[in-house]
């Protein structure tokens, strides 16, 4: 008795599930994507650029993300996509190395596949790579910095542990610019893994070995945060310049109230219209560049106007 | 039909009802999310493809995943599993690709043959097994609570492997081992598949059939009453994590062979995703009943959940949902069960 | 005289400034059911630890069969034949009573299958279920946990496992004390098997009419002596308190 309550309770809920697919309009083609991690503001912006210029071109997209990111919890993902048999995936791959095996598999079976955000190592089979220029945003980070601090004193670098592609090219774009410089003294980067209260933990160490310390530039908006608070804790606001990569609306507010100097932001709405378009020229049979640049700007305190139009809000949901 | 009839049923379908209750009812979860799934989308979800993806993905947490059943029956719990298996990866890979000779490239693979992965698999065990055995020591000598120690260990070998590694993925694994263990097939079955089978298997025969299977139900059900049985419980301990060790020391091999790169910045939810299968399963997280069986049967269920809701296209957030209530209903009966037995 | 099966003599033990017990002097008969009594911090429970093995004495002497022994563990005292049953309990609720009663000394399948260690459950069931008939215990089920049955028969399990292991003599610490009326008859009815069946029993208990109705002789402790040594059949509840809290010692006399 007690079991089939149970039984009919499931069966229930999963056909109320079934009512809320999204409906099956696929006039044009069908389209999966694949984003890096759930609940990501720029991944969230990213996916409703893609839903608005899809709903245009008449694409039938359905989005996924894995509960991390990281290849072992994006791989089901991408196997469950290629299930489906879309006509295209466009995926962030977690992994440069670990996704090449599934996405292959993906191609293998006949769906066109490009990467968007990130990329892997092997991009034989990828039709192309829409991206933003990491090393250029270090660059443009390394010139705003210089900028705010008269071109000398101490700065230092808040970013991932190495292995990301994209924080790495940000961290070498950045110190490959900031030797042009010749007054700034680097003292080097600091690891911390998405984790404020560890980015906050090394600013305030590093001020207290270097008090002079005069601008810092976070690699992604986790580590911004934990450096504002770092920053706050230590009553340095506005004297150590920040500088930040990504538009998050936390980043955003801190431009508006002086705690960040500059942010280096991406369009990630236009990504991911850039990869619906993509789409559509893979479907009606063309062939793409291996790479899709897409736009980057530094934004700097007296742009309120400009922040707000990049800040990374999920406006479609 | 109200809830209080439910709970009045006559004394003799009690056993019935409990060995429905034990995992009876999850395995009927199961099913009923294939049903519901292969109804929806036959062609892709059913397909043969599907089918054998869904089993690769299962297949390192199912390994994890025997091994927490030893320690969660033996009323432990293992936190450290994740970061145990990340710590053995890195020292197999690294073991690997110094014996490769191909010193130099970090990136791309190896020719190493049969032998150098051979120790490669062998160091990856003897050093989950070394962590089991810390884990053990601290928990059954040492006396500090299990879920502390684990935390404990699991921060240390993360930590561990990022110090051996400079926190950077080692990217070298053996060509071999990619293309004969990772994606290989034996046949016809995926090797990865395979070796998650027989580890399940012989982890089920062990804890159904064995001495040693009886006493660590005996430890998790009264520690102290098996203690003053002569059953050395202190041994036990140590051997049922070193259990789940080699389990995490084996699950790295195959995470290697399978990602081709260690994955650092991975598994850090592994502790709790094998904890709440084998919740799901029917084990008591208070020790002394379950099985393997059910724990297979929990590993799968969020796999297909997963799967099967990318497959129909629900928003990624529901899966979160579904997996949670799902485990606070298993719980739920675990309770239920308990309060049934109580009443006996 | 018949030998006794065990002899403790001029038992000392000392915790810190505390003085468990003071030169006890204990014996227990064959065939009998000895009642140590006494009130609480009287040393009995220190007594049952230093003859089952899990505790030391400090000085003194413990004899089995006239031969000095030393138990260093409670495997020791098991291996001499002597067993004990907590007031805790000491059965694995989750596991079948066949189970429990094999609980360290499990048997396993003869050959290659043995050596790797696969039980034997089929023998160990059939030989369960004779014990259990010898000794009159009913359970509902074999194959149920422990846990499920009442207290009754939890307590009776645990007291055919002991009878079952222990040749010589049983210890039971507070048998009853959370059993109901008719639950308790059966476990001092069991009480009395296992002493026909040749297992001397020595009784710890406060319950006094208890002690007198089941037990061929009664020792009492008070703080950490031997006071008196009693026949039942001589004596009353009265006179068995008295001794417990206010009775003089023989030593003082």
């Amino acid at each position: 008795m007690f079991t089939k309550k149970i039984v009919s309770a499931l069966v229930l809920s999963a056909s109320l599930a079934a009512l809320t697919l999204p409906s099956q309009a696929a006039d044009k083609g069908t389209v999966s994507l694949v984003l890096g991690v759930k609940g990501s503001p720029f991944y969230q912006a990213l996916q409703c650029g893609a839903m608005a210029r899809a709903e245009e071109l008449g694409l039938d997209l359905s989005v996924s993300a894995p509960d991390q990111f990281a290849a072992d919890s994006q791989i089901p993902v991408v196997n469950a996509v290629t299930a489906t048999k879309p006509d295209v995936a466009a995926i962030v791959p977690t992994d440069m190395q670990a996704l090449i095996q599934p996405m292959k598999e993906l191609a293998e079976r006949g769906t066109k596949v490009l990467t968007i955000d990130q990329t892997i190592s092997d991009t034989s089979f990828v039709e192309t790579q829409v991206l933003t220029d990491n090393a250029e945003g270090g660059k443009l980070a390394a010139d705003a910095m210089a900028k705010l601090i008269g071109e000398k004193g101490k700065v230092m670098v808040i970013t991932q542990p190495p292995g990301s592609l994209a924080q790495d090219a940000r961290t070498s774009g950045f110190e490959e610019e900031i030797k042009k410089f010749p007054n700034i003294e680097y003292i080097g980067p600091q690891y911390q893994s998405d984790d404020p209260q560890k980015a906050a933990e090394i600013v305030t160490s590093t001020l207290s070995a270097h008090p002079d310390l005069a601008a810092i530039f976070s690699t992604n908006d986790q580590g911004a945060i934990g450096a504002i608070t770092g920053l706050r804790q230590a009553g340095a606001i506005g004297k150590v310049k920040m500088i930040a990569y990504d538009a998050a609306s936390a980043e955003v507010a801190a431009l508006k109230n002086g705690a960040i100097q500059a942010l280096i932001a991406q369009n990630p709405a236009a990504e991911g219209a850039a990869a619906m378009d993509a789409a559509v020229a893979l479907i009606d049979g063309k062939t793409l560049d291996k790479v899709t640049m897409t736009e980057i700007v530094t934004i700097t305190a007296d742009q309120p106007e400009l922040a707000d139009k990049y800040e990374y809000i999920a406006s479609c949901m | 039909m109200s809830t209080s009839q439910d709970f009045n049923m006559p004394q003799s379908n009690d056993g019935r009802m409990l060995r429905l209750l034990a995992s009876g009812w999850i395995f009927l979860l199961l099913l009923v999310l294939i049903c519901i799934f292969t109804g929806l989308r036959p062609s892709q979800f059913a397909s043969a493809y599907n089918m054998q993806q869904l089993a690769i993905n299962a297949a390192l947490i199912l390994v994890l995943a025997a091994g927490q059943t030893y320690v969660i029956i033996a009323a432990g719990i293992d936190l450290s599993i994740g970061s145990v298996l990340v710590f053995c990866s890195v020292v197999s890979a690294q073991v690997m690709l110094a014996l490769s000779g191909d010193s130099g490239t970090t990136f791309g693979t190896t020719s190493a043959g049969w032998g150098v992965i051979l120790i490669g698999v062998f160091a990856s065990i003897v050093t989950g097994i070394l962590w089991g055995l810390l884990n053990g020591f601290l928990v059954s000598v040492a006396k500090i609570p299990a879920l502390i120690v684990t935390l404990g260990t699991m921060g240390m070998a993360l930590g561990g492997a990022q110090i051996l590694s400079g926190g950077v993925d080692v990217r070298a694994m053996p060509e071999l081992l990619v293309t004969e263990i990772g994606s290989g097939r034996l046949f016809g079955i995926p090797v990865l598949v395979l070796i998650a089978v027989v580890c399940v298997i012989v982890a089920g025969l062990v804890l159904r059939f064995t001495r040693f299977g009886l006493h660590v139900y005996a430890v998790g059900s009264n520690d102290e009453g098996a203690r003053r049985s002569g059953i050395k419980v202190t041994q036990r301990m140590m051997t049922v994590y070193a259990i789940s060790g080699a389990m995490a020391g084996i699950a790295a091999v195959m995470a290697n062979a399978r990602f081709a790169t260690t994955t650092i910045n991975g598994h850090a939810m592994d502790n709790l995703t094998t904890i709440s299968a084998v919740v799901l399963g029917g084990t008591s997280l208070f020790g002394g009943s379950g099985g393997i069986f059910g724990t297979v049967i929990g590993v799968f269920i969020p796999i297909i959940l997963l799967n099967g809701f990318v497959i129909l296209g629900i928003p990624p957030f529901w899966q979160t949902v579904a997996m949670g209530a799902v485990l606070i209903l298993a719980v739920w009966i675990d309770q239920l069960k308990r309060r049934l037995r109580k009443r006996g | 005289m018949t030998q006794p099966l065990l002899e403790a003599r001029n038992i000392r033990r000392t915790f810190g400034h505390v003085q468990a017990l003071r030169g006890v002097d204990f014996k227990v008969m064959p065939g009998e059911i000895v009642a140590l009594i006494g009130d609480n911090g009287a040393g009995k429970s220190t007594l049952v630890k230093i003859l089952s093995g899990a505790d030391q004495f400090d000085s003194g002497e413990l004899l089995i069969d006239g031969k000095p022994v030393h138990f260093g563990s409670p495997r020791d005292a098991q291996d001499a034949g002597l067993a004990t049953v907590y007031q805790d309990l000491a059965l694995a609720p989750d596991l079948p009573p066949a189970e429990n009663l094999y609980l360290g000394r499990e048997l396993v399948r003869s050959g290659l299958l043995g050596r790797l260690g696969v039980l034997d459950r089929v023998t160990m069931r059939e030989r369960a279920a004779k014990v259990f008939t010898e000794l009159g215990v009913k359970l509902k089920s074999q194959n149920v946990a422990v846990d499920t049955l009442s207290g009754g028969q939890r307590q009776s399990v645990a007291i055919s496992r002991a009878a079952m292991w222990a040749e010589k003599i049983v210890f039971l610490d507070e048998p009853t004390a959370a059993l109901g009326v008719v639950q308790t008859e059966r476990v001092l009815e069991l009480t009395k098997r296992v002493r026909d069946n040749g297992t001397s029993v020595v009784l710890i208990s406060h319950n006094m009419p208890q002690v007198l109705e089941v037990a061929d002789r009664v020792h009492v402790l008070r703080l950490g002596q031997s006071v008196a040594d009693l026949n039942p059949k001589d004596v009353t509840v009265n006179d068995l308190v008295r001794e417990m809290t206010s009775g003089t010692t023989e030593k003082q006399s």
